[in-house]
């Protein structure tokens, strides 16, 4: 009796032996519904088998096939049999996830085709003329309908009131659906523009290069990295391959969708990433999965989609910590990436203008090729000049110093904007009881509670705990807290009230919480009808702000003292990032960063844009104090509601770590950074090794051990090559 | 620390029965805006500068001094009446402005004008 084994999304680390009849095929990829228990899952078959190592008589056999063909092609089962090894995480809910959770159903989903339109004939011979001047939107859609046939994602393109006007023009009689060609006969990059010599080259060596080859793709903000993907991606759709790109944030991919379908007019993109309704997710992935959308565009989830015609892959910012999964399957979507481009013998771009040190190291080492940009690509713009405000020696008016006021001063009386960087949203950190030395801190994590002044809470940033600010001390009964430090929401109304005319915008995630919002925003920032922009971090990536020339950084020094070994690197990456938002059309643009250590060799590479110079101190400090990339981490993590009970656990994993004997370093069970959150305490094993091979030898021998201690009212976790200390 | 914890540690300090009561004259000199605390209690900063001639080792003798105080609540919203220059009442009671400075900062229950 034919047997397949099934993958399914339950926490155990087996696959699931089911019967299929005869008459029936059930290839590796396809979805079965399965009885599970006295319910029914949908699983995914991986194996097919002759014999079961189980009783037939225990073998159930499988309910219904759910798919014609297999949804997973061979190469992403390996990749995800290969994620399910490296991280050490159940397979049957490695493979589940990769489906977008519309086909984690046994639900029939039909396949639809992505609408196309073409001209009828009588709107063929329609001229310009005929059309009202003031329907400017009829006019447009009719003249990029004479170059051809578009789908309605195109035509949304050209005016976000598309749709109407493509209504009233079919109408008329002038446009109509049409079938969908199978594959365009040419590509056309629209507005290419020529390269300069370096990018030329950075096109050439990926272009001419064949199998596997990683590219670290290094330029300074600006340099055109984007100019670079749209030739590699032209040469690659010409030959009718699909690309894969992947982008840090889910904010950017509507902008950089609209952007490459205005460039590539005539290749169908789909985009990934969980800001999608499940539907529309849902078909997305499958054209990737058809070949017929030949730019997929998505998040780090895209990096499983199933891509038959994948001839390359690009990682954008690919030093993003977002690349990273932060809980289930805590994979690297860059690393993923490079082994799937390995797998499928393709180049790989990895663009940043600060590479991650890991990336860095490898293309030093040779092992990436290090392509490297260092003019910017519009001739006129220059890098913007960069400066440190001491905040030792001035006065500082609640936490913004005379000489910053006045620089803002200067831009609004020329009409140009400003740009108050600031990585803390509300009002204030922590709200302070002078008298007794009370402070605001959360009473079921280990951090401080948040003063949101516009609502009159405090709240938790870690647990999501809030409740109104108190009248009074807690402690002592003095009515006259403090709020302590700086966020968002207090640098602003600082500003409002010495520029009571200047328009200010304040973007965190308090104010952006709305859907559509950020959106919005974005276009009044670039109808500058705003002045000055009070952020975080949201604000610091990939968006580009032509009015802008002024970034003041407020308060950076707090990455300087943290005990995470990397704060620093991603301190010097924000900077440069949020650094680059300055002056990039023909305006320079000034950086002011107030530090009390401006003579920090963080602040005088940031000065002299000099990513190699402070590359290389990391290093050389990883190095001698052996850290990553010198060395390869694994952490395990683990937290619950008795303290001892996470302690013992911990106590016994790092025993049985011991007990292996095998050479790596197993260091002490310790709190972690936040050592209670939401009433949980939380600790933490880090185990580190110079060789990945010995490391995974080893978690191999001890993730089977950490299964069998008992657990039963806690959460543990492995993390392997981890981001967050 | 949670916040219960905390009280254990720090305990509120018992009512010591004593006296603090301070009932002063004086000229305001400085007045700051009305302000609010972050829970929305009526905030006020001001400056009080006294002058008298007080009996003293059986001499009289003339006194000067400036009072910097502080009204919250009620009195900061009587206070917000007040004018600088103008020759007010104050009562109160005196406290150390904060942990880390021993300066007296006197407490405004009640402000009229003189």
């Amino acid at each position: 009796m034919p047997i397949v084994r099934v993958a399914l999304d339950v926490p155990l680390t087996t696959l699931f032996d089911y019967a299929v009849g005869h008459a029936v095929d059930a290839l590796p990829g396809q979805r079965v519904l399965v009885p599970f228990g006295r319910k029914q899952m949908v699983g995914v078959v991986l194996e097919q088998v002759e014999d079961s190592a189980l009783d037939a008589a225990r073998i159930k056999p499988v309910v219904r096939v759910l798919d014609e063909a297999p949804l997973l092609p061979a190469d992403v089962l390996e990749l995800l049999r290969f994620c399910s090894e490296y991280y050490h995480y159940p397979l049957g809910a490695v493979v589940v996830a990769a489906l977008p959770v519309r086909l984690r159903s046994a639900e029939p989903l039909a396949r639809r085709e992505a609408q196309r339109y073409a001209l009828t004939p009588a709107g063929q011979a329609l001229a310009m003329e005929q059309i009202p001047g003031r329907k400017i939107v009829q006019r447009r859609l009719l003249a990029a309908l004479q170059q051809g046939v578009l789908t309605i994602a195109q035509l949304r393109a050209l005016s976000p009131s598309a749709p109407a006007a493509l209504q009233a023009m079919r109408e008329a009689g002038w446009v109509e659906p049409c079938a969908v060609e199978a594959v365009p006969p040419g590509v056309v990059l629209r507005d290419a523009h020529t390269l300069n010599a370096e990018q030329q080259q950075a096109v050439d060596a990926v272009a001419q290069s064949s199998g596997y080859g990683c590219f670290l793709l290094h330029g300074i903000t600006g340099s055109g990295k984007t100019e670079i993907y749209m030739h590699l991606m032209h040469r690659v759709l010409q030959r009718g391959g699909q690309v894969l790109l992947l982008v840090p944030e889910i904010n950017l991919t509507p902008q950089l969708e609209s952007y490459f379908s205005s460039r590539f007019p005539d290749v169908e993109l789909a985009s990934l990433h969980s800001g999608l309704a499940e539907g529309v997710r849902a078909q997305n992935w499958l054209r990737a999965q058809s070949g017929q959308a030949r730019i997929v565009l998505g998040t780090r989830l895209a990096v499983f989609a199933p891509l038959p015609q994948l001839k390359l892959i690009i990682v954008d910012e690919e030093h993003d910590a977002s690349f990273k999964q932060q809980d289930g399957l805590r994979y690297s979507a860059r690393d993923v990436a490079i082994f799937r481009a390995n797998q499928r013998r393709l180049p790989i771009v990895l663009g940043s203008a600060t590479p991650s040190l890991e990336s860095y190291h490898n293309a030093r080492s040779g092992r990436y090729r290090l392509l490297q940009l260092t003019g910017r690509a519009h001739a006129a713009a220059r890098l913007p000049d960069v400066r440190c405000i001491n905040t030792s020696h001035s006065i500082l008016h609640h936490g913004i110093s005379e000489q910053l006021l006045a620089a803002i001063q200067q831009r609004l009386q020329r009409g140009e904007q400003s740009l108050m960087f600031i990585n803390r949203r509300g009002y204030a950190p922590v709200l302070m009881c002078t008298a007794c030395g009370w402070l605001s801190g959360c009473a079921r994590c280990a951090g401080k509670l948040v003063l949101h002044l516009q609502d009159r809470r405090l709240r938790c940033h870690h647990c999501g705990y809030q409740t109104r600010v108190p009248h009074a001390c807690p402690d002592c009964g003095n009515a006259d807290l403090q709020p302590v430090g700086i966020g968002t929401q207090r640098v602003e109304e600082v500003l409002q009230e010495r520029f009571p005319e200047a328009r200010i915008l304040r973007v965190d995630r308090d104010s952006t919480r709305n859907k559509g919002t950020w959106n919005a925003m974005r276009q009044q920032i670039k109808d500058e009808v705003v002045d000055i922009l009070v952020g975080t971090q949201m604000l610091a990536k990939g968006h580009d702000f032509p009015g802008l020339t002024l970034v003041g950084v407020l308060n950076p020094d707090g990455a300087l003292y943290s005990s995470d070994f990397r704060a620093s690197e991603k301190l010097y990456a924000q900077l440069a990032q949020v650094a680059g938002r300055a002056g990039r059309a023909e305006q320079p643009g000034e950086v002011l960063i107030q530090t009390a250590f401006p003579d920090h060799l963080l602040f005088r590479a940031l000065r002299e844009h000099d990513y190699a110079a402070y590359a290389q101190v990391l290093l050389d400090e990883r190095q001698s104090a052996g850290f990553p990339p010198f060395v390869y981490q694994a952490m395990l993590r683990a937290e619950g509601k008795q303290e001892a009970e996470v302690y013992a656990f911990l106590q016994q994993a790092r025993e049985a770590a011991v007990a292996l004997a095998l050479p790596v370093e197993v260091y002490g069970v310790v709190p972690a950074a936040m050592p209670r959150r939401a009433n949980h305490t939380r600790a933490q094993i880090l185990v580190q090794c110079d060789a990945r091979r010995m490391l995974q030898q080893f978690l191999q021998a001890w993730c089977p051990q950490l299964e069998a201690l008992p657990a039963r009212k806690l959460r543990w976790s492995v993390d392997v090559d981890p981001l967050d200390f | 620390m949670p916040l219960r914890l905390q009280r254990r540690l720090n305990p509120p300090l018992r009512d010591v029965v004593g006296c603090n009561r301070l009932v002063i004259d004086g000229q305001l000199t400085e007045l700051d805006s009305l302000r609010y605390t972050p829970a929305g209690v009526p905030r006020m900063e001001m400056k009080l500068r006294h002058a008298s001639t007080r009996d003293e080792a059986g001499t009289p003798r003339q006194v000067q001094c400036e009072i910097p105080a502080l009204a919250l609540g009620e009195a900061a919203q009587q206070a917000a009446l007040l004018k600088l220059g103008q020759q007010v009442r104050a009562e109160g009671f005196l406290a150390q402005r904060s942990m880390r400075s021993m300066q007296l900062v006197m407490h405004i229950e009640k402000i009229i004008l003189e």
